[in-house]
């Protein structure tokens, strides 16, 4: 990315086209309007007390101060970096497994490939409710028959929750990297894997040596937007769990949403926003110059 | 192509200006005055509709928007931070209530005429949670806990008396147990209803000055709770297997069904449970806390207090509609259709489902919810549903009672800053 910045030519005295002002211009004003000036004012009132209407005042790093003593709030961080990090691993495993599947040479190639971009189409709270179903009706009652024990009780009903949270984000999050690992296995030419065969490469190799190399870009993308998505859950949660049994499945984002609307912490909250805000650009960007050195080292 | 954008940027202006005089267009209207009702409950909007359908037959001159969002707590603190809350508001007694009133934005309902005629104790529940003991909204519809039943569950064990005690609780969820019914539904999947057993009990129990002792740290959850911490979890031990995965949908049906005997919230259960068995005989005793059977009341809430702002450019037409309300008439129709009680005097709800517990009612034997009184961002539901999880995985009772009351004295103490 910085690269990009750096290369841009300096275009002097040259008159740049009228029309590109106006592709960018009004949506950067919208932008600016409805999230940038939001964002600046959360940030402006996570130094205050105040608790969403009325009067406030200034109370400098007091929320800040507040938030780590919080044994719930470091909770929630505790549980949402775990459950990104089973989350990103597991779902771009599997996504990359699969796409490699999709690409070989399979019948009903297209209509799996529509298949497996089904769960994408369909909005987080709705597959959490259907989820929420399967778990509380459909699979205690398939153990119950089956006198399996561990499947006979709800899973959201104990400590084990955030793996029922986990399989659902999975299920659904497949979805999106599979395509886009899908599109750049797509982009691979055919004739690197025809040397490769004249070489006598095995299939572990091949997919090692050369098209997981070939396709690190979209590993990349794949890894951030990801980790991003996770470390913000926050649908599939109220859906299935609203963070509990306990407070076991509050992520990050479900705090600051029960505690700063319905808990009256706005202000407490806002800074808690803010700090997620920092931990998730901070993450993004390590993981965009690791990877992009990675990139740079097998290219 | 320079010509080409002009175009689009003069179009694009046009959809943007006409979208706006569009928006302005919209409010003006006749000379009729208009009034705003707000509603936080979603379930009572058709009755709403129909009252003011006959209000508006009454008064051709006067208008009402009805408007009932299904996150109406959020919607109302908006309003208020916009500083313009609607005409007229129908609120329960509890902190939507609370953070309107506490910006001093409601007119006093103490002096007027219909105030007179509701109920003592209801009248206390708003007084009670105001700032400056004020009564700025009139009670209009209650609700009751209880312990919901199903009658013929109970035959089928033998039971021929609800029980009054403690202990005959106990034994006749033994002898349901014994004939393989479940005693007690909990569906603690949806956690808001371990307060429906939780409420009943403290209420019951702790006194109610104890809340304000606990906010100023004289007291504290370990210190006054274990006894009902004992009781909630010895109940808990009659529920369905699996109580930490059911849902309350699921509950209601199996209460409905007469796979279990009896569920411990409010009398909102039978409408909800009589959704999947239509037939199912219901009917409701108050939750026997304690064994001298005179002390134990019914848990009873301000479900609906009427309001009206005091910058309401209408506030006449405001209290008319809301005098029309109060009317015996239509609070009956509100009783019948909503299923609940009324904080009116002499309007009782004969619904033969409600039986057990509506002469407690009519007499005012009531105790409001300990969870009206709670601090905003306390959640007592996240306590208890650990302390299902911990039984659930076979903790001592000791411990997780412990373990349970230190974690609410540490989130009552987070919640509690000011």
């Amino acid at each position: 990315m910085q690269e990009t910045i750096k290369r841009k030519p300096k275009r002097k005295g040259k008159k740049i086209p009228f029309a590109y002002y106006m592709m960018v211009v009004p949506i950067g004003i919208l932008f600016f309007i409805f999230h940038t000036i939001p964002f600046l004012r959360g940030v402006f009132y996570s130094f205050t007390d105040w608790s969403g209407y009325g009067t406030w005042k200034f109370v400098g790093l007091k929320n800040y101060l507040y938030m780590f003593g919080n044994s719930n709030i470091t909770h929630a961080y505790w549980f949402t970096f775990k459950f990104a990090l089973f989350a990103t691993i597991l779902v771009n495993a599997i996504a990359l497994a699969i796409a490699v599947g999709l690409n070989g040479k399979i019948k009903y190639q297209n209509f799996l490939k529509a298949i497996y971009f089904l769960p994408y189409m369909l909005g987080s709270l709705i597959v959490g409710f259907v989820f929420k179903f399967i778990f509380g009706n459909l699979l205690p009652s398939l153990g119950q028959t089956l006198h399996w024990g561990f499947m006979s009780s709800n899973i959201l009903g104990t400590t084990h929750a955030w793996i029922g949270i986990l399989i659902m984000t999975i299920w659904q999050g497949l979805a999106f990297n599979t395509l886009i690992y899908l599109a750049g296995l797509q982009s691979v030419d055919p004739e690197i894997y025809e040397a490769a065969a004249l070489d006598g490469v095995n299939p572990w190799q091949k997919f090692m040596r050369l098209t997981f190399p070939l396709i690190a870009p979209f590993f990349t993308i794949n890894l951030v937007l990801s980790v991003k998505g996770y470390l913000m859950v926050f649908d599939q949660i109220m859906a299935m769990t609203n963070g509990g049994p306990g407070n076991s499945t509050t992520s990050i984002s479900v705090e600051i949403y029960t505690q700063g609307f319905q808990g009256s912490q706005f202000a407490i909250q806002s800074a808690n926003a803010v700090v997620l805000f920092i931990v998730v650009l901070t993450i993004s960007l390590i993981q965009l110059r690791v990877l992009n050195k990675r990139e740079e080292r097998l290219g | 192509m320079k010509k080409g954008t002009k175009l689009l940027a003069v179009s694009a202006s046009l959809i943007a200006l006409s979208l706006v005089t569009n928006a302005c267009g919209n409010s003006s209207s006749s000379e009729k005055t208009t009034l705003q009702f707000f509603s936080t409950k979603t379930e009572n909007a058709p009755t709403y509709k129909k009252m003011i359908a006959s209000f508006e037959k009454q008064n051709p001159d006067i208008k009402i928007q009805l408007s009932s969002p299904s996150n109406a707590g959020t919607v109302l603190k908006s309003d208020l931070a916009k500083n313009s809350i609607p005409d007229i508001m129908a609120v329960g007694g509890d902190v939507n209530y609370q953070q309107i009133q506490k910006a001093g934005v409601l007119v006093d309902m103490s002096k007027e005429s219909f105030t007179k005629n509701t109920m003592p104790q209801y009248q206390k529940m708003i007084t009670s949670i105001s700032k400056g003991g004020k009564l700025d909204a009139v009670p209009y519809a209650t609700n009751a806990s209880g312990v919901v039943y199903n009658k013929a569950a109970f035959k089928k064990a033998g039971i021929t008396k609800t029980p009054t005690t403690w202990d005959e609780l106990i034994a006749d969820a033994k002898t349901l147990k014994a004939k393989g019914i479940t005693p007690f539904e909990l569906p603690f999947q949806d956690s808001w209803t371990t307060m429906g057993v939780f409420n009943q009990l403290s209420s019951n129990m702790v006194g109610s000055s104890w809340i304000k002792e606990r906010k100023n740290n004289k007291t504290t959850f370990v210190s006054t709770y274990k006894p009902v911490m004992t009781k909630y979890l010895e109940l808990s031990k009659y529920a369905q297997k699996d109580y930490m995965g059911t849902t309350y949908n699921d509950g209601t049906k199996a209460l409905a069904e007469g796979k279990a005997a009896m569920m411990i919230n409010g009398n909102f259960v039978i409408p909800q449970a009589k959704t999947s068995k239509k037939s199912a005989d219901l009917d409701m005793f108050k939750l026997p806390v304690n064994n001298d059977a005179s002390k134990n009341k019914v848990t009873s809430g301000i479900d609906v207090a009427l309001a009206v702002s005091k910058n309401s450019k209408n506030k006449a037409a405001a209290m008319k509609f809301v005098k029309f309300m109060m009317t015996e008439k239509n609070a009956k129709l509100y009783n019948k259709e909503q299923f609940s009680f009324s904080a009116i005097k002499g309007v009782d709800q004969n619904d033969a489902s409600l039986k057990g517990i509506s002469a407690d009612l009519a007499k005012g034997d009531v105790v409001n919810y300990p969870d009206h009184y709670y601090p905003d961002g306390f959640d007592m539901t996240q306590v208890l549903t650990q302390t299902g999880v911990n039984q659930t995985k076979g903790m001592s009772d000791a411990t997780n009672i412990t373990k349970s009351l230190k974690k609410a004295d540490s989130a009552f103490k987070s919640a509690n800053v000011k």
